[in-house]
């Protein structure tokens, strides 16, 4: 095997084994189609000065251990956290009980079955049964059409009928899971701070890169801006003269959007864990309100069969416009733009379908609520941003990065 | 005095519950998960679609019907 297919292989399993995103290093994206397509690593099969800075900076890992294929160097990550070694367990375990709404196979079950030549992958079992959830949305619309007059449309029928709904999935290793991405924001922190108010040693610089790869931290009001060392360099004034104590609630660790941890029943074992979480990240108050509202209800989508049509000007100009099409009269405009719009209404699930968690279920829906009624607390530091001071903060850190890159 | 209809009445209803339990519009939208903008339209048009009223209800632990109380 050549030098640079070593090196290939050698990367290649550092972004895997921390789940980094290979994007503009391991496949691009067609503008048109939108599909992934590969690229070489190292074009033209040259490993340049150029290539391992940008692998550096993304892996945490410096350029000569990623000349030298140092193992051990690119493990050091793995030994300090313990996140790595379980959340592609946390994977499986998800993705499982997500696509197969059942118990995950312990080792041994998936062994005999793998000796046996068992099938252990069946099809979910539907656990609904579409006519009868349709029978309970109307009688819920009728009932809700005592005080909200039009909800129910007597003699017609829904039509386009679906539903959606949420369960719970179990990861028993989830607090020990989460408590080591909890380090791990906290140690970026740390070092965020230290990079401020003094200087980074090279070890901690790496730590740093690769902490921001792991975590996909960014500067909220500049999504496109990476906090890798050497924007914090560049931003360094930018960011000391802003106020220190709210620091941290301009930057998003969005790595705690995309784990979703809330779906797993054992995140809520413990509160203070889950108000650190909300705390970091406030979008996520929304996500797991939202979640909590689909495991005790059951989402109706449908159009009543004797609904009337809307007229939406903005979406057939934009439609219009996406077409090229040639100008259309006003009355061609507005018959082009009518449509039936989708009504919504949640139904209660029936004890029966709850199934274990009822504990679990009361404990989130009082954690969504507001924080007066013993729900999650916000942070009010961000809503107090008015739009202006967010296209301010934007501009002003554009120029810096313009002055200083 | 005009008659309110339900969408108006649940606009009115959610105007109180904010002022009851936070100390902004914006608060509220922030830790509803609420564009501010749907929260102003909520306010001064009223709600028209029944899962929002639903949703609300149940963020603040009411009965759907509580949001067509005149107080």
């Amino acid at each position: 095997m050549k030098k640079v297919d070593r090196i290939t292989k050698f990367v290649e399993e550092i972004f895997d084994s921390y789940g980094l995103n290979k994007h503009g290093f391991f496949y691009e994206i067609d503008d048109i189609s939108w599909d992934e397509y590969p690229i070489e690593l190292f074009p033209g099969g040259k490993v340049t000065n150029f290539d391992l800075e940008r692998i550096s900076i993304t892996t945490g890992i410096s350029k000569q251990d990623i000349l030298n294929l140092n193992y051990d160097a690119a493990k050091k990550y793995y030994k300090k956290y313990k996140f790595f070694s379980l959340y592609a367990d946390y994977r499986y375990a998800y993705s499982w009980q997500y696509n197969y709404k059942s118990k995950v196979p312990t080792a041994e079950e998936r062994l005999i079955a793998a000796i046996f030549e068992q099938n252990i992958y069946k099809d979910a079992i539907a656990r609904y049964n579409k006519e009868e959830i349709k029978q309970r949305a109307l009688t819920q619309l009728k009932q809700l059409d005592n005080d909200y007059p039009g909800a129910f449309h007597e003699g017609a029928d829904l039509t386009e009928f679906q539903y959606e709904t949420e369960e719970f999935i179990s990861y028993q290793y989830c607090e020990e899971m989460v408590n080591s991405l909890i380090e791990a924001v906290e140690q970026f922190k740390k070092l965020f701070l230290k990079e401020l108010l003094d200087e980074l040693n090279e070890e901690e610089e790496n730590e740093l890169n690769f902490l921001v790869s792991f975590l996909d931290v960014i500067d909220r009001d500049v999504p496109s801006l990476d906090l890798r060392y050497r924007n914090i360099k560049i931003l360094k004034k930018f960011y000391t003269d802003e106020c220190i104590e709210h620091i941290f609630e301009h930057i998003k660790f969005r790595i705690l959007l995309w784990t979703q941890f809330w779906r797993c029943k054992e995140f809520y074992n413990n509160t203070n864990f889950v108000q650190w979480y909300v705390s970091i990240l406030p979008e996520t108050k929304y996500e797991i309100r939202e979640f909590s509202q689909n495991i005790r209800k059951i989402r109706c989508a449908f159009k009543w069969s004797d609904q009337e049509p809307v007229k939406d000007e903005i979406f057939a100009d934009l439609f219009n416009e996406s077409l090229n099409e040639k100008e259309q009269s006003s009355e061609e405009k507005l018959n082009s733009s009518e449509y039936i719009p989708f009504n919504f209404v949640y139904i209660e699930k029936k004890p029966s379908e709850y199934s274990d968690k009822t504990e679990v279920i009361k404990k989130i829906k009082q954690l969504c609520g507001p924080a007066k009624k013993g729900g999650l607390k916000l942070s009010p530091f961000r809503c107090k941003l008015r739009p202006f001071d967010r296209i301010d903060r934007y501009v002003r850190i554009k120029r810096e990065v313009e002055r200083n890159g | 005095m005009d008659k309110k209809t339900p969408q108006q009445l649940a606009g009115i209803t959610l105007r109180r519950l904010i002022k009851e339990n936070y100390d902004s519009q914006e608060e509220f939208a922030n830790d509803f998960g609420m564009e501010i903008r749907t929260v102003s339209r909520y306010i001064n048009n009223g709600i028209n679609k029944i899962d929002a009223i639903q949703e609300l209800a149940d963020f603040f632990d009411m009965e759907f019907a509580d949001f067509f109380k005149e107080i």
